[in-house]
């Protein structure tokens, strides 16, 4: 691109600003919070007998319920 | 031919997702997927021009003149709302569960309970010990003696993971590492039956505890470590009481948050705490929930009529923090919002949606700190009477 191609694209400070704006504005439109609510009901509960856990049953808590929101 | 065909579309488009203003933002639910979206107020217009079958040109062309945009960037924005929000794509809700007509209930338990909730008794047959201390530990204060019973609730293991069933129709099934999802349908089940309400009869279940003065109920949130479960054992202790813990149902016909009778789990660094108020704690048996990197013990809920069911008088986020001065202060309905949502359960049909959007924009949302166990009492009787 040559000097006076460049010179023709160059704008105004003013004209920067608004511009700026109506970016930031388009911008703040396009900005959203997506949010999914659990898959099922869920709850929290022991794994297994008073103090014993449940290693060596099939049944093991591998998701606890304090990670559940990790998608 | 084509005003008809314009009319079916419409009615496509108004079916697919809901709009709520919150705040100063919108809240758009679709039914695709069940998600919440929380975007600009203008953003929502658009949206809802689309939904109207407004052309995309005249809306880009709109935009573009209200931001002094070029139209083929204004174009692309509209185009991908388009895409996102009107568009039909493939649902991303989970499939129902594959056909279990395979799978046969067994017939014999080697663990039976009995649990009396008010007049109900519900038999609990689990497969083995294991399976049984799933469940049982936050229903044993609900134990009774084998008698006839209502409901017949059966959980065994399969290759694929664990099954449920009621009654001998089953319920579903779920692999090990989502164990969670199991206990949780297991509540559900039971809340169906103690009262009298199905699934679809259910705008959501909120990961929380719920407290009440007899009148009102007010929804206790957190991350877990943050005192829900221990403020609602301080303040069941101070005269108020326990509607749930954990589990907390809201019904979307009344909008009213329902009783759930299991016991309050009490982490050991709470237990010092509690002691002077409930000295049974220090009986209690303790159970390590090892990958939840805690212990707890389960202590019985003061409320014995699990049939009562209040309206909400709102959200309180509460956070323990040592040493913290109390801080009590309303906050945004976005910022709660965000908070609630990926921790609930909120009902995929469309008319619950709704009712839930409506439910929360009416309700005040508050943010609970505090270290001194007596200001955080004192705090919450001011919210029940409206002193903030």
């Amino acid at each position: 691109m040559s000097q006076k191609e460049t010179n023709k694209k160059d704008i105004t400070r003013k004209e920067a600003i608004k511009k700026m704006g109506s970016y930031a504005a388009f911008a703040a439109l396009g900005t959203m919070i997506m949010l999914n609510p659990q898959k099922a009901q869920a709850q929290s509960g022991p794994p297994g007998p008073p103090g014993q856990g449940a290693t060596n049953s099939p049944i093991q808590i591998r998701g606890a319920r304090r990670n559940r929101n990790k998608k | 031919m084509v005003f008809i065909f314009l009319k079916l579309f419409n009615l496509n488009f108004q079916a697919i997702f809901l709009l709520k203003p919150i705040d100063n933002k919108t809240v758009l639910w679709s039914l695709k997927d069940n998600q919440y979206l929380v975007v600009e107020s203008a953003t929502a217009l658009l949206v809802s021009k689309l939904s109207k079958g407004e052309s995309l040109e005249d809306i880009s062309k709109e935009l573009s003149q209200e931001l002094s945009l070029p139209v083929k960037e204004s174009t692309d924005f509209v185009l991908d709302l388009k895409k996102r929000f009107i568009d039909p794509g493939p649902s991303k809700l989970p499939n129902k569960p594959e056909s279990l007509k395979d799978v046969v209930v067994p017939n014999h338990f080697s663990v039976e309970k009995f649990y009396k909730i008010n007049e109900l008794v519900i038999k609990a047959c689990f497969e083995s010990v294991q399976a049984c201390f799933l469940i049982h530990p936050k229903f044993e204060h609900l134990e009774v003696e084998s008698q006839k019973h209502d409901f017949c609730f059966k959980t065994f293991t399969q290759d694929a993971g664990i099954f449920l069933a009621v009654d001998n129709k089953l319920i579903g099934s779920w692999p090990f590492d989502e164990i969670h999802y199991f206990q949780g349908k297991f509540s559900m089940q039971l809340i169906q039956k103690i009262h009298k309400r199905q699934e679809d009869e259910w705008l959501g279940v909120f990961h929380a505890s719920a407290v009440s003065n007899k009148k009102n109920a007010m929804l206790f949130l957190g991350d877990s470590g943050n005192g829900k479960s221990t403020s609602l054992a301080l303040l069941q202790a101070h005269g108020f009481d326990c509607i749930a813990d954990d589990f907390v149902p809201v019904a979307a016909q009344s909008q009213e948050i329902y009783s759930f009778p299991a016991a309050i789990s009490v982490k050991k660094t709470s237990i010092d705490t509690l002691l002077p108020f409930y000295p049974e704690l220090s009986e209690s048996k303790e159970y390590d929930l090892k990958v939840a990197q805690k212990i707890v013990r389960y202590l019985k809920p003061n409320n014995s009529d699990f049939s009562s069911h209040l309206p909400c008088k709102g959200l309180v986020f509460i956070k323990y923090i040592k040493d913290a001065p109390l801080s009590c202060k309303k906050i945004d309905k976005i910022t709660a919002f965000q908070k609630l949502v990926p921790d609930s359960w909120l009902s995929p049909i469309k008319e619950n949606a709704a009712i839930f959007l409506d439910w929360f924009a009416a309700l005040d949302c508050f943010e609970l700190t505090y270290s001194n166990n007596t200001e955080m009492v004192a705090q919450v009787s001011k919210l029940f009477r409206d002193e903030l």
